[in-house]
């Protein structure tokens, strides 16, 4: 599909349209200096241009707290899945955040074969509006491939200028773009800057890995017993706060909960962090991965070598979110590359 | 279902903040006693009663004539739940066992500061035992319900262990960290929502430590975003976070969890 | 969507996550800390399960606990349950009485490869409340017992009074062809076994090491290093051995990342591992 142009009140449109069916999800500013998606009530709230936002999109389809089921306990105990989720839209996912979309689909509703219901009802009923961008310090998208994502958005958009450049991608993608009017051949300089797009963002990205994701593993695990896990643990917080905004991490917590006349209540799950102390213990006392540099080498090894191999490509899309949000500024790819240099 | 348990609230020494929490709950408190009968409420009403099975209990141990009070209490109680920081680590006045007592009696009473009794300020885990720990200075309201919830089902209630950091991410809140100041969120125990980042203020870490704080990472990394120690010192005075008062009331916590499965069963709803 | 792509594990037609409402059959407690519990599924769907596997457990408001199913697939129309008081679930567990509702997902899990089994020996090392899967491998050996060559069961518990199904372990001693081995930890006056942890009992039995498989789930990581030493100084190889793990779950279903070793989900790609597939992982033991 040959692509056209929009102006920002265009976008704007397309968003109101969106809205008519759907709730919008879109990022927005949050206090001095940052950026969260957040379901808007009016287009004018949504920002086009942010460097990355607090959680990813993953909260519109994995919500930090989502009840799997609800429940009666009296008289007879009974069980019902929830309601059926509203469609949703997401605006202005960045390349990295729809590759990310694409892992998690299939953790969720591939992997062994199996498919979280929950996860699937949402997913079935999302729309996504992809939003070009450019890389700061903390962006490594190159290193992972993931730089020029298209696959999940169904219309994605590159701002050149004060207008935008609008692909549809698939048949709501269309349906989209055809709500913005009459459609609109971009100038030859927008066109020109678009088609440059892909090599200025690589050409600014600072971050960057010094191995290939497929080489990750051997390296990795040839590392087992590197000092770095303890010197990384030394000065992190086990806080949670890298897997938290990953838009990768998927783990999970299970509790039950129950209103206060204890007559009803739900089995919730929320956001769970294989950093907290107690992610591996069990009953009995016994602590799978009581010790901090177990837990810290957990992580870059779950997302570049274990899922790295089942899913065949690094489970990280190099948002660098983990590392802008770390509490202790430990920086992922810095470990990564130190791993690598020592291997050299 | 069993007769209903019946609830007595008790203070020593505190604000009174926590219990005005539960009074201030609304809605949920009036649904919550429905199933419940409150037998001592001396905040909220004038009958009183020494029958009670589940005693909420807040405040510190100040003074050695409270503590034939507290094991009077701790006696009758089936359930004794220390309600808020101070009573579950001494909270905020914990901070007077570091000071000479008579000078901090002059200090605030003047001359007739010398009559008074006052001796170290404890948590509730230092004279008595305790079946569960409701944190926070105030405490949060719908984790005291939670609690009683588990009361009820004869659960055993277990305060998170994640830090504050894990709901400020959850809510999305803008990380005070970059404001250059110092939170005190990715070393204290989560539960409270993180109601203070919320606002844009940091985290004092008024629920305590977490079970596991990496305390040699708060200094380097504190140091590294310009504080000076006694910068990050009096930070974590605020609630004597370094206390060994509050150190020894988590490391009881921990140890406790499950003592409440023994005597929990009378108000098994099932 | 993706949707189609699902498989629903189990044959619960109601969703991944919605437990199936069964009811107490029978509760009794075996000792002061296990409770066995049977239960039917309702209208009499099968459990369908192999010896090994599991199902998640659940009281609502209470929450859910992954649970070995302790008999053998050949008892049908039931199932049963041996569940340790441990915290709120299991304490809550230990609380139903006949008639009473318990959720039921699964089974989940891979189990025991019981066709290697056949025509061999069968040496099961049970530790405490590991008695509790094993007893399904036993029993699917009684109910065929010309299949299969000799059975040999080790098992250790605490005290005397914590040995588990006292009065079937007696039946199996009924049959020459099957040898029980016990061992307490801390032994009460009267106790006429063995005395230690469960390895004390590996010099005093006698195997054939090329006709051996052996089924095991003794406790903390430690324990099943000593187990594989003993084995290997008995001649036995890791691809005879088969040795049932625990970790957290959550889900069972291969989603929550709880039970996780290395690359391997034990809720999905286990809980039994050969001995070689251990060997192979750096967190499993
Ligand atoms: C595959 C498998 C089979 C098991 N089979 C049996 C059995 O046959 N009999 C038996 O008595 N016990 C068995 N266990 C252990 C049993 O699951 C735990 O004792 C139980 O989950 C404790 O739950 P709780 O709520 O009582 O304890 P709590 O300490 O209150 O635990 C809270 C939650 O943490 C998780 N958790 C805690 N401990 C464990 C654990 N050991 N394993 C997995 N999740 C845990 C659960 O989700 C649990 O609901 C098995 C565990 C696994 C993994
Ligand atoms: S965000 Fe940083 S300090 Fe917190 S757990 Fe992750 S690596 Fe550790
Ligand atoms: S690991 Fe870090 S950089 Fe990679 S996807 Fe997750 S948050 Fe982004
Ligand atoms: S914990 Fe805080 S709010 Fe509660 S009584 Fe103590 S000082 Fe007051
Ligand atoms: S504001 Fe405080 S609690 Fe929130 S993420 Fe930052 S350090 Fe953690
Ligand atoms: S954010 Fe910190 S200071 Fe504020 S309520 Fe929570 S634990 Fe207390
Ligand atoms: S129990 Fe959730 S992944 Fe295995």
């Amino acid at each position: 599909m040959a692509p056209s142009a929009l102006s920002a009140a265009d976008v704007r449109s397309v968003l109101a349209r969106a809205m008519e069916s759907t709730a919008v999800l879109a990022p927005v500013r949050r206090g001095r200096s940052s950026f969260a998606f957040q379901w808007i009530a009016d287009p004018a709230e949504a920002v086009f241009s942010y460097p990355r936002t607090i959680l990813p999109p993953k909260q519109a389809l994995l919500p930090p707290r989502e009840d799997l089921f609800v429940f009666q306990r009296a008289p007879e105990p009974a069980v019902r899945p929830p309601a059926a989720p509203d469609p949703i839209t997401l605006f202005g996912v960045h390349p990295c955040d729809l590759a990310a979309i694409g892992q998690l689909d299939w953790a969720m509703q591939e992997r062994h074969g199996i498919c979280d219901p929950n996860y699937a009802a949402r997913r079935a009923h999302t729309t996504i509006i992809g939003l070009e961008c450019l890389p700061d310090e903390y962006c490594f998208c190159p290193s992972v491939g993931t730089a020029h994502t298209r696959a999940g958005a169904d219309l994605f958009l590159t701002p050149v200028g004060e207008e935008f450049v609008a692909e549809a991608l698939t048949e709501k993608g269309e349906a989209l773009l055809a709500s913005a009017g009459e459609k609109r051949a971009p100038s030859a300089e927008a066109r020109d800057t678009w088609e440059h797009w892909a090599e200025d963002k690589e050409s600014r990205v600072s971050r960057r890995l010094k191995a290939q994701p497929k080489e990750l593993p051997d390296l990795l695990e040839a590392e087992y017993e590197s000092e770095v896990w303890e010197a990384t643990a030394a000065r992190c917080y086990s806080c949670g706060t890298c897997t938290s905004v990953c838009p990768t991490c998927f783990c999970f917590d299970v509790e039950d909960v129950v209103e206060v006349g204890l007559a009803s209540g739900a089995r919730r799950r929320q956001y769970d962090s294989c950093q907290f102390l107690e992610f591996a213990s069990v009953a009995g006392g016994h602590n799978f991965r009581g010790e901090r540099p177990d837990r810290v080498r957990h992580r870059w090894f779950r997302k570049f070598v274990h899922l790295n191999r089942e899913y065949g490509d690094a489970f990280c899309v190099g948002c660098g979110r983990c590392t802008k949000f770390c509490t202790a500024d430990i920086g992922l790819v810095e470990v990564l590359n130190s791993i690598v240099e020592a291997s050299e | 279902m069993a007769e209903k348990p019946r609830i007595a609230f008790f203070d020593f020494a505190c604000c009174e903040g926590c219990q005005l929490t539960v009074l201030g709950l609304g809605e949920p408190l009036l649904k919550l006693l429905e199933r419940v009968e409150v037998v001592t409420w001396r905040e909220a009403m004038s009958e009183r009663s020494d029958d009670f099975d589940i005693a909420f209990v807040e405040g510190s141990i100040t003074r050695d004539s409270d503590i034939p009070r507290l094991r009077r209490i701790r006696e009758q109680a089936k359930v004794l739940v220390a309600l808020g920081t101070c009573a579950t680590l001494g909270g905020p006045h914990v901070s007077a066992n570091n000071c000479d007592r008579g000078e901090l009696l002059r200090l605030v009473y003047g001359g007739e500061g010398a009559q008074f009794e006052a001796g170290e300020v404890r948590p509730l885990s230092a004279v008595v035992q305790v079946d569960a720990f409701i944190h926070g200075c105030p405490i949060n309201g719908d984790e005291f319900l939670t609690v009683a919830n588990h009361l009820l089902l004869g659960k055993a209630y277990h305060p998170p262990s994640r830090p504050v950091c894990h709901e400020c991410k959850l809510n999305q809140y803008e990380c005070v960290l970059d404001r250059g100041q110092i939170c005190l969120g990715p070393v204290t125990r989560g539960g409270c929502d993180a109601i203070c980042t919320s606002r844009g203020s940091q985290c004092f870490g008024c629920r305590g430590l977490v079970d596991d704080p990496n305390l040699n990472a708060a200094r380097e990394v504190l140091a590294e975003h310009g504080y000076t120690v006694s910068d990050i010192i009096g930070m974590f005075d605020i609630y004597s976070l370094r206390s060994p008062a509050a150190a020894e009331a988590r490391e009881t916590a921990r140890q406790d969890r499950g003592a409440i499965e023994k005597g929990a069963e009378p108000w098994r709803s099932r | 969507m993706t949707q189609t792509r699902s498989r629903r594990a189990g044959p619960d037609p109601s969703g991944l996550y919605l437990p199936r409402t069964a009811r107490v059959v029978r509760a009794e407690n075996l000792t002061r800390q296990d409770r066995l519990i049977e239960i039917a599924l309702p209208e009499g769907q099968a459990l369908g399960h192999r010896p090994g596997q599991f199902v998640q457990v659940s009281l609502l408001g209470y929450g859910e606990a992954p649970i070995s199913v302790s008999s053998g697939p050949q008892q049908t129309g039931s199932f049963e349950l041996c569940v340790r008081r441990l915290g709120n679930v299991t304490t809550a567990l230990h609380a139903l009485q006949p008639g009473d509702p318990v959720g039921i997902r699964g089974p989940f899990g891979n189990g025991f490869p019981m066709d290697h089994l056949v025509g061999r020996d069968c040496l099961v090392v049970a530790g405490g409340i590991g008695l509790a899967p094993l007893r399904s491998v036993i029993h699917s050996i009684l109910a065929r017992r010309e299949r299969y060559g000799r059975l040999i069961v080790l098992h250790g518990a605490r005290r005397e009074e914590d040995i588990l199904f006292r009065d079937e372990i007696a039946e199996w001693q009924q049959d020459p062809r099957n040898e029980v081995l016990l061992t307490v930890d801390e032994p009460t006056p009267g106790w006429k076994g063995r005395v230690g942890v469960i390895t004390t009992l590996f010099p005093e039995i006698e195997v054939d090491p090329a006709n051996l498989v052996v089924v095991a789930m003794v406790g903390p990581p430690v324990m099943y290093r000593f187990v594989i030493l003993e084995l290997r100084g008995l001649g036995i190889k890791n691809d005879q051995m088969f040795m049932s793990l625990e970790r957290r779950m959550k889900c069972g279903v291969g989603k929550c990342g709880h039970c996780q070793i290395d690359g391997r989900c034990v809720c999905v790609d286990g809980p039994v591992f050969s001995g070689t597939e251990i060997m192979a992982m750096h967190e499993a033991i």
